[in-house]
């Protein structure tokens, strides 16, 4: 048992690590990539990696380590900017569904039928409407996750709403809203944290394949789904185009979701499991 | 429970509508002017407005929505903008290689899941939990077009053991053996959802390992392969079978981008190509269809709780 | 016995010495904790998995060494040698099989019968632990059956093969007080009816003041006391055991005040090197808390496990008074 838990906490203390460097390069971006990632070069495109190019050269001539370094910046961005919408419209409207019963059916109902849309195809046909671009991209897949906050939120109010400190504040002639912003949502928080690190880690697979399929954030932004996108095309010639950028997207996914799963030991051992079921 | 199935699929109808507005307006709020795209830059505003008119689309938006739904009622999606087809055999064309490949996938999730997890769990913290475990988590952090990419250069490029893309069809040629096209895809597609059925399945199986009728039945005298088959894994299969709306969710999100990596002529590359053409009256029947299929698969799953859970009754 | 902690092995029972003879109720009793559930399962090979282990100890089942054996042969006596009974009967019956299968299994994985026969024999015994239309209750699911009819079930799977021990942990504990009583009286009954020895493991002291011959008391994973049933509620001499008795309330003597005893079990990462029970004896001394005091005999058949006793240092007991 010893040996399974420490091996556990040191894997996650290299994800949490991984993370930590991930975000220092992003922050450290311009210092990091000597060559700008726009930077066209034709004459020395698909160069393979060494010398002057640690990473090799794309199809353009253009840097990959830059270009691998810039797009820590969008991968991260886009991920918090996921979180961030899903998480705190979430948490609102899964509290307000559950504490207030007059507008719980209609929520729910709209959550049941939202869910019914996979993921993928409701964030592709978001984008059509809004547009590719960093932020209509983060709303689109954003709004996939939402629904899945919603319910956790939701629930989670349900089980709350019943305990005695409720009661007492209720008795003691709290007004609702501050209830629910005082009493509900604070008691849900280590859920919703775990929950959150999942999402990051999922939603950058999410936001990937966006880029991937041409509806993610305009090609010209250096991002590691978009670069996969671009190298696809040189799957035999080059393929250091597909393996630094995937590898990354790995590398962060696995450290999110080893975050998350110590995380989980940590706050939650039980409820997250019955409702992601992951 | 007769009773029940009427009853669910009653409450399906508003549901459905609802979906059905969703999808309408969410279709409508897509930039650009279908007419105009299928016409090209060359036409003529003339030209446009004529297209226009035949399509519906000068009047206003309620009422094309309904032209749309009584269409759908009497079994009529639509006209593809691009194909010059009927959206439903256009649906139907491509639902063949998704449908195989959807199958092959459920297969190999099942098949391999499932066992990995209850071995997990039975074998809790050894070194096959431990590798079996970490695998799992590896491959729900791939995105499955890499992975598919990955798999497309070592076994098809390098190996040449399968074909790189496209699918003949089985059906029109009745040749089988058409299906390896389909055997890469299929193990892309399955990948990370045999990981999270693994977890799923190991993370169940433990819960009920912890349960006191499962105190009670070794008590009882009964081998500890006895007591995890008819006692640990029977009731860890309850939540097993209650993930699979979830998968399925997967799945169909899963084909959109396997599709497109391997060039197969599926339904989810159908939609990527249709969003990418303005193709709205493809878009809207197909994200329908799913929702529709997602809802019956819900209802399933509710269903079989009747047989697994003996407290589920019915009426 | 020990498992493995944060701050290295517990060990939740210790030096635990038990006897029990054909026939004989042993009631054990301790508060939550205590480590008298754990005896109970480490005596079935049940220990939680795969941590827990007996590091040191015997247990001798009709001259049979147990700790030690294969997992196979303790499978084997299981059910049918030593069968046990849980605390709560809502939880302890698979809700996916019905209750007629359930005691059919148990006799199946012992015996080389047909289903047919096994069914038999799990109607009869219904039957006899008062469940009425057995036949057609066998083909009933748990969760259509009240708390005092499932734990009939439970008491019917385990003594269907007639074992020699039978473990009851907490028994009646979940129940209604009215169907306690019931409960009670079918275990004694049975109990008289195969001839088998029983191990009732609870928290209340008035339980087995009316169904145990001996009561042996528990605290922090050690025996403090044990005596047969008359002379430890007639001459409580383990300050532990006076201060249970003293906190339950009685009809007679109703004046006299409750008395509950101060302070708190201590936890098991860390156990004090002494007495488990030091830190909230008023008849504390200097040594209580740097030694573990042995065993005394202090009548035939009362041991204590208390400094008090060590070269007639008695102190003020009910026996002088």
């Amino acid at each position: 048992m010893k040996l399974g838990f420490f091996l556990k906490r040191k894997v996650a203390l290299i994800g949490f690590l991984f993370i930590g460097l991930l975000l220092a390069v992003a922050l450290a971006a311009p210092l990091m990539a000597r060559i700008p990632p726009q930077d066209l070069n034709p004459a020395n495109k698909l160069s393979p990696p060494g010398g002057a190019h640690l990473f090799g050269t794309d199809n353009f001539g253009r840097d990959v380590f830059s270009r691998v370094v810039y797009g820590a910046r969008t991968s991260l961005t886009g991920g918090s900017g996921v979180v961030l919408f899903s998480t705190v419209l979430g948490v609102l409207i899964g509290a307000v569904a559950g504490y207030f019963r007059r507008t719980e059916a209609w929520l729910m109902r709209l959550v049941d039928v939202m869910m019914a849309f996979p993921p993928l195809l409701l964030a592709l046909v978001l984008v059509s409407i809004l547009g590719r671009g960093m932020l209509n991209v983060i709303v689109a897949v954003g709004v996939t996750y939402l629904t899945r906050t919603v319910r956790v939120a939701y629930a989670l109010t349900l089980k709350i709403r019943e305990e005695p400190y409720i009661e007492a504040a209720v008795a003691s002639g709290v007004r609702q809203f501050a209830i629910v912003t005082r009493h509900v949502i604070p008691n849900m928080l280590s859920p919703i944290i775990v929950q959150a690190t999942f999402t990051f880690a999922f939603s950058l697979l999410d936001l990937a394949a966006l880029d991937f399929l041409g509806l993610g954030i305009p090609p010209a932004v250096p991002s590691w789904g978009n670069m996969l996108s671009e190298g696809r095309m040189y799957l035999t010639r080059a393929p250091w185009l597909l393996i630094f950028p995937g590898a990354f997207i790995v590398m962060t996914v696995l450290s999110f979701n080893l975050a998350g799963d110590v995380l989980r030991d940590r706050l939650d051992p039980q409820l997250q499991r019955n409702i992601e079921g992951v | 429970m007769f009773a029940y199935i009427v009853r669910r699929l009653l409450s399906m109808i508003p549901s459905l509508l609802l979906a059905s507005v969703i999808v309408f307006s969410f279709i409508h709020m897509i930039p650009g002017d279908p007419a105009q795209m299928m016409l090209g830059d060359m036409a003529t505003p003339e030209q446009v407005q004529e297209l226009r008119e035949a399509m519906g689309l000068d009047r206003p938006v309620y009422a094309q929505y309904f032209i749309w739904l009584s269409g759908i009622l009497k079994g009529d999606f639509g006209t593809s903008v691009f194909f010059q087809q009927p959206v439903w055999s256009v649906i139907l064309d491509r639902a063949e290689t998704s449908l195989f490949l959807a199958a092959m996938s459920l297969v190999l999730i099942v098949g391999i899941g499932v066992p990995v997890g209850v071995l997990s769990a039975v074998r809790y913290n050894s070194k096959l939990d431990q590798a079996a475990s970490a695998l799992s988590m590896f491959f729900a952090s791939i995105p499955t077009f890499w992975l598919g990419l990955n798999f497309m250069m070592l076994f098809s490029v390098t190996l040449k053991w399968f074909p790189t893309s496209g699918f003949p069809s089985v059906l029109a040629s009745g040749d089988w053996t058409n299906l390896r096209y389909l055997v890469l895809p299929a193990v892309t597609l399955s990948a990370p959802n045999s990981a999270l059925i693994v977890r799923l399945t190991r993370s169940s199986m433990l819960d009920v390992s912890h349960a006191d009728y499962v105190k009670t039945a070794r008590a009882k005298g009964l081998s500890e392969g006895a007591v995890n088959v008819k006692h640990v894994f029977r009731n860890a299969l309850i939540a097993v079978v209650s993930a699979l709306g979830f998968t399925f969710v997967a799945l169909v999100a899963g084909t959109v981008v396997t599709e497109t990596v391997f060039s197969l002529p599926g339904v989810g590359r159908l939609v990527v190509e249709s969003l990418l053409r303005r193709d709205y009256p493809t878009i809207q029947g197909v994200i329908l269809v799913v929702a529709f299929l997602y809802m019956i698969i819900n209802l399933l799953v509710d269903l079989s709780f009747a047989f697994l859970d003996p407290r589920i009754r019915y009426s | 016995m020990s498992f493995p902690s944060e701050k290295g092995k517990i060990w939740p029972v210790d030096g635990v010495n038990l006897r029990i003879l054909p026939g004989e109720t042993l009631g054990l009793v301790g508060e939550s904790g205590s480590g008298k559930s754990m005896t109970s399962l480490a005596l079935m090979g049940l220990l939680p998995q795969p941590h827990g282990k007996i590091a040191a100890g015997s247990i001798k089942f009709k001259g049979r060494e147990l700790v030690g054996l294969e997992n196979d042969e303790l499978t084997a006596i299981r059910g049918k040698n030593i069968s046990m009974i849980f605390q709560d009967p809502m939880t302890s019956l698979n809700p996916v099989y019905t209750v007629g299968d359930q005691i059919a299994e148990a006799v199946r994985a012992h015996e080389r019968i047909t289903k047919a026969q096994a069914r038999k024999r799990a109607v009869d015994m219904l039957a006899k632990v008062g469940i009425p239309s057995p036949e057609k209750r066998a083909d009933a699911y748990p969760h259509l059956l009240s708390g005092g009819m499932r734990q009939r079930v439970m008491i019917a799977m385990a003594l269907v093969l007639r074992p020699e021990l039978l473990i009851a942990d907490e028994p009646t504990t979940a129940l209604d007080v009215t169907i306690q009583a019931q409960i009670l009286y079918l275990m004694e009954d049975l109990k008289r009816d195969f001839g088998m020895s029983v191990l009732l493991v609870t928290h209340n002291m008035g339980l087995v003041a009316e169904n145990a011959d001996k009561i042996a008391v528990m605290y922090a994973g050690r025996i403090l006391e044990e005596a047969p049933t008359r002379e430890l509620f007639g001459a409580p001499s383990h300050p532990y055991t006076r201060g249970l008795l003293d906190s339950i309330p009685r009809m007679r003597g109703a004046d006299k005040e409750l008395k509950a005893i101060p302070g708190m079990v201590p936890t098991l990462q860390d156990l004090p090197p002494g007495c488990k029970f030091a830190n909230r004896c008023s008849f504390r001394q200097t040594r209580c808390e740097i030694e573990e005091p042995p065993i005394f005999e202090t009548w035939r058949g009362h041991s204590v496990r208390c400094w008090l006793f060590y070269e007639g240092l008695f102190y003020d007991g009910r026996r002088s008074r």
